[in-house]
């Protein structure tokens, strides 16, 4: 194919006649017009025909051509590829309910940076014998964390008292802590697990709305966050408190302040982010409590009984299970007329259910 | 300094090698003690200073002559107006022979009294000031003007009202007791590497003054003799305030702060900072507690969690009783402790183990995935923060 274009590249450069090097323009732009919508129309363009092309073209034009087709061949696949992933997302996006409300969301993300910046703060000044108070003492970080300290607390403190005007009054809020309340059958679910952890058993308990280990992670909060701002509060006005209970008070509150700062730490680092993020369903990150979205995939392994109770409610769409069908049997939809969207699932759809979820979920769900 | 020192090195020199140009000594002249001793000096001659020559005998240097530290004196009778003696002459570390090698003229050339003195401020204390000119004595003899009991009064030549203070002080009144246990002037300040205070190396600096005090009231069989709880100093460490001026901060209290310095009185003096009726007004002053009430003296300051673990009788009382209770409240947070995050590392490792049966083969890169770059990376920051401590600290 190079033979056509080679003599003429060894006379280009003597040459320099204006005309024909406006001509070979003209013919290189048509061919590049040409190209582009085929490229534009079929995708993709075959390599024997593009050589065609090439070799028919002038020499001049020749390199330019090759780039530009090669470019758009690279544009269009890079487009299709775009497609196909924003395809792909909503696909998922349509198999996802949403978990996490905004406003859990956002006393989740006040909660969660301040007391990571409390930790950050406070470890040096429980450990300041080891190398973190060197590290601080060397850097003489100690003015700034004391103020950031406090800020983070006012913040923690905020929320906290956020959280309990949100339960107290906002419906969403009394119906996630009645939720939260632990019941019976927590321990039950404690020993349901290890029962499936040891053998002994198949199937894993079937969760509701929060499973014991939130459960756990929410009263282990709560009770920190207690216990952790009236101490801080204590020493925090230290001259109010010692006029009125003596020195002693701030020492119990020095002490149970700095244990239990080390006890939630620990819990947090270690059995929260086990749970959250490290554990291997979950790794490396789960974005759950960012974006507020569980899949439904996840919602039948994890929370079974919530799943079946929102589509009791008609919370979760169609499309949503539709990779489900054992599921969307619990969820009669257009076949059973629009009393079927927010009304009780069909009888039938409980015997569909298969053991794994289905079960426990019509157990719930059927008031009966 | 290095080149004044130089200089003043050779100018003793060049009296030494003229002494050694006139091989004749001074024996056969008129004798020191003609002028220096005698009220009826010789003719031609005027009576000199006084010098106690029986005391100069017992002294350490009683076997020297006169002109092994008079140097200047080459002749007799002398100039009048002599250069002072440099006992730098022979007490220095390189001198081979004779006279003990002492790093203490290089301390005393840092410390304040020796900055002035090479600055050329007559007021400035040379050796002679304290240790005495011609009745030196070791500082264990109790005629010696730096022997412990006396200490003050010669510090106290110069710094009157410190030492006025510090004789009110209960530290002066265990000295005059008679206790070599307790802390003089040169305990406190160093005896030759004297610095201010405002000088971090010093060890009365905010940065020092806690292991300063801490290297008596931290030592329990000393502490024993006088009654005083051994324990208070690791209290005052692990207390807000000790963890605060560990990390240098310059707002919280150190020892000498509630306590006073000088004159330094125990909490059952009605004078002492530390008395309750006056705790309100220590702890209450400007820029720490303002509004500080009576309150405040209910109970004792210095607690320490580990108090009651020492072999010691202290604290007593409610005291004791109360360090008991703070004990048994961390130690029901340790078993709390324990107790949780061995449950949730049990359960953890369960839930793992559940899912490796169902990952199989899966789970090795689960292994590979998580632990390896973990650990490598918390192996990594621990490390380089090591480092970074020891470049820092060297």
């Amino acid at each position: 194919m190079s033979e056509a274009g080679r003599p003429e590249d060894g006379s280009h450069g003597c040459e320099g006649d204006a005309a024909e090097r406006k001509l070979r323009e003209y013919v290189a732009e048509q061919l590049r017009r040409e190209i582009a919508e085929k490229v534009e129309t079929e995708l993709e363009i075959a390599e024997g025909d593009r050589h065609a092309i090439v070799t028919d073209a002038t020499a001049a034009g020749r390199e330019e051509i090759e780039y530009t087709v090669g470019r758009l061949v690279r544009d269009a696949r890079r487009k299709r590829l775009r497609s196909a992933r924003r395809r792909r997302k909503q696909a998922a996006r349509a198999e996802e309910i949403i978990r996490h409300s905004l406003v859990i969301r956002l006393q989740h993300g006040f909660l969660a940076s301040s007391v990571l910046l409390l930790i950050l703060t406070g470890i040096p000044i429980k450990f300041h014998e080891t190398w973190f108070g060197d590290v601080v003492a060397a850097l003489s970080l100690v003015d700034a964390m004391r103020v950031l300290h406090r800020v983070a607390a006012a913040v923690l403190t905020a929320v906290a008292l956020f959280h309990v005007f949100w339960i107290v009054f906002a419906r969403e809020g009394w119906s996630n802590f009645v939720e939260l309340l632990p019941r019976g059958r927590d321990f039950t679910d404690v020993w349901g697990a290890l029962k499936v952890f040891f053998g002994r058993s198949r199937r894993m308990p079937q969760y509701g709305r929060f499973n014991f280990v939130e459960k756990f992670d929410y009263w282990a909060v709560y009770w920190g966050v207690v216990i952790m701002v009236g101490t801080g509060l204590l020493m925090t006005f230290n001259t109010y408190f010692m006029n009125r209970l003596g020195p002693y008070s701030m020492h119990v509150a020095k002490v149970i302040h700095s244990d239990e700062a080390l006890l939630a730490s620990l819990a947090l680092l270690i059995w929260h982010f086990y749970w959250a993020h490290f554990n291997p369903a979950k790794f490396p990150i789960n974005m759950a409590m960012f974006t507020g979205r569980v899949s439904i995939e996840e919602m039948i392994h994890e929370h079974p009984a919530e799943l079946a109770e929102r589509i009791r409610r008609g919370e979760v769409p169609r499309e949503a299970l539709l990779k489900h069908p054992e599921w969307l049997a619990l969820h009669p939809g257009n076949e059973a007329g629009p009393e079927g969207r927010n009304g009780v699932a069909a009888p039938e759809g409980r015997g569909a259910a298969p053991e794994d979820g289905g079960a426990a979920a019509g157990r719930r769900e059927v008031p009966s | 300094l290095g080149a004044v020192a130089v200089a003043a090195a050779l100018a003793q020199l060049l009296p030494r090698s003229a002494a050694r140009a006139q091989p004749e000594p001074i024996q056969i002249r008129p004798r020191c003690y003609d002028c220096h001793l005698n009220p009826n000096p010789p003719a031609g001659t005027e009576r000199g200073p006084y010098v106690d020559f029986s005391r100069f005998k017992r002294s350490t240097h009683g076997g020297h002559r006169c002109e092994s530290c008079h140097r200047a004196v080459v002749d007799l009778p002398h100039a009048r107006d002599l250069p002072p003696v440099e006992c730098r002459d022979c007490h220095r570390l390189d001198n081979t022979a004779g006279a003990p090698e002492l790093p203490s003229y290089r301390e005393y050339e840092r410390s304040v009294h020796g900055r002035l003195a090479v600055a050329g401020d007559p007021k400035a204390p040379r050796c002679q000031d304290c240790h005495g000119d011609h009745d030196i004595l070791r500082p264990t003899d109790p005629e010696s003007h730096v022997n412990r009991f006396v200490l003050a009064e010669t510090c106290g030549k110069c710094h009157r009202e410190s030492a006025a203070r510090y004789r009110m002080s209960s530290h002066a009144k265990a000295i005059e007791k008679g206790y070599p246990e307790a802390p003089v002037c040169s305990d406190c300040h160093g005896e030759h590497l004297i610095l201010a205070p405002e000088e971090s190396e010093s060890s009365i600096s905010r940065a020092q003054i806690v292991t300063t005090c801490a290297t008596c009231h931290e030592d329990i069989t000393r502490m024993k003799l006088f009654g005083i709880d051994p324990t208070m100093v690791e209290a005052y460490r692990e207390s807000y305030h000790g963890v605060a001026s560990k990390f240098g901060s310059a707002a919280t209290a150190t020892c000498v702060d509630c306590h006073g310095h000088h004159d330094v009185l125990g909490p059952e003096d009605p004078k002492s900072t530390v008395h309750p009726a006056n705790v309100p007004a220590t702890c209450g002053r400007a820029g720490c507690h303002e509004g500080a009430g009576p309150g405040f003296a209910r109970g004792r300051v210095h607690v320490s969690v580990h108090a009651t673990t020492h072999t010691t009788d202290f604290p007593e009382g409610r005291d004791r009783t109360f360090a008991k209770v703070i004990r048994i409240v961390e130690l029901a947070f340790i078993a709390l402790t324990t107790s949780v995050l061995f449950s949730m590392i049990l359960y953890m490792a369960f839930d793992l183990f559940y899912r490796w049966v169902r990952l199989r083969g899966k789970w090795a890169r689960y292994v590979a995935v998580v632990t390896v770059p973990l650990g490598v990376t918390f192996w990594a920051v621990i490390r380089v923060a090591q480092v970074f401590v020891e470049k820092l600290r060297s």
